[in-house]
């Protein structure tokens, strides 16, 4: 009875294999069709859905052809304002969310074409024009502050080569201070720890080579230790039944090593859009661990 | 700390293979694309071309 359990449930897991081509031609369908009616909520972040999908992929290893990576190029330099930064959509006021999607998606498209079209002097005008001088940015002219902004802004400036020590005044230490006493990092100084800012905060300070400023012990327990009890839990079942363990132990060692970075590459990225709302907030804290495992490492 | 691949140490503060198979279990739909947790679906249509 146990064996024929047992071989079930092996059956199952074999299963689990990533669907890569329907994957592709999910993304590929979606990128070029129009989008039904209840999308429109989304007009504002379209240079995100090229981000994801571009994104995708990439990772899936999914070619565009000339022709399409032009069409995409062309839509997200359309997005572009005259006074720097990316909007929305084409027209729409510049934001430094949409900006790090279309930034991000040019980066990974590769098309020289789309490269030389940010406008990186505008870009750098505008950026310090969303910066207060204690170091935090809003997302746009007069808009909200919080920990995104700060993301978006350092890996934006990074990746084009426009971070400065004058965009980069302050940042790392209030960043710093938004530490909680959970551990985390909060979107504003004294408000709660979140998965999503932890990344923003966390990512930020790794670009500007600060992150000794976090108590990263601190920063590790409270993420680490829900999940680390849920896995004792599950090992101590196992070494109760026995061969059971065996068998776990020798799926994990047939794992490959491919599949298991590319799973971390995509949360990366999903934890990336900081779409903290569109994410199920396990997600984003297991990014989280990700990252914070990286940087122990 | 166990071991994964050829023998590689793995120092994940998280069983990695256990992470992998909820995404795919859980989360990957049947026609391409993933969803954000059981319970929600993709969030595009899935409208593939006839040729």
């Amino acid at each position: 009875m146990w064996a024929l359990l047992e071989a079930a449930t092996e059956a199952a897991f074999d299963e689990y294999k990533l669907k890569r081509s329907l994957h592709v031609a999910y993304v590929k369908t979606n990128l070029f069709n129009a989008m039904p009616a209840s999308f429109q909520t989304l007009d504002s972040n379209r240079p995100w859905l090229c981000y994801w999908m571009v994104h995708s992929l990439a990772l899936m290893g999914g070619r565009l052809g000339e022709a399409e990576t032009d069409r995409v190029v062309d839509f997200l330099l359309r997005c572009q304002s005259r006074t720097g930064g990316f909007g929305g959509g084409p027209g729409q006021l510049s934001h430094l969310a949409t900006t790090y999607a279309a930034v991000n998606a040019l980066v990974t498209l590769g098309s020289e074409r789309g490269l030389r079209g940010i406008d990186r002097d505008n870009l750098y005008t505008w950026m310090l024009s969303v910066k207060e001088p204690t170091g935090e940015f809003h997302m746009h002219v007069d808009g909200e502050i919080d920990m995104r902004g700060c993301y978006c802004a350092m890996s934006v400036a990074k990746i084009c080569n426009i971070l400065t020590d004058e965009l980069a005044s302050n940042t790392a230490k209030w960043i710093a201070s938004c530490q909680t006493y959970e551990g985390g990092i909060s979107s504003l100084p004294g408000l709660e720890a979140h998965g999503g800012y932890t990344f923003c905060g966390l990512a930020a300070l790794h670009i500007l080579g600060q992150v000794p400023l976090l108590n990263l012990p601190r920063l590790t327990v409270p993420c680490i230790f829900p999940f680390r009890s849920v896995h004792q839990k599950a090992k101590c079942l196992l070494s109760s039944t026995g061969p059971h363990d065996a068998k776990w132990q020798s799926r994990a060692a047939s794992r490959a090593e491919p599949t298991s970075s590319w799973t971390a590459a995509t949360l990366f990225g999903w934890a990336a859009s900081s779409r903290s709302s569109l994410l199920g907030t396990t997600t984003v804290h297991r990014t989280c661990i990700i990252l914070i495992k990286r940087l122990l490492q | 700390m166990k071991t994964i691949g050829k023998g590689v140490a793995d120092p994940c503060l998280f069983d990695r293979d256990a992470l992998q198979e909820y995404v795919l279990a859980c989360c990957e739909m049947g026609v391409g694309g993933f969803r954000d947790k059981p319970g929600k679906y993709a969030l595009l249509r899935f409208r593939f071309r006839k040729r």
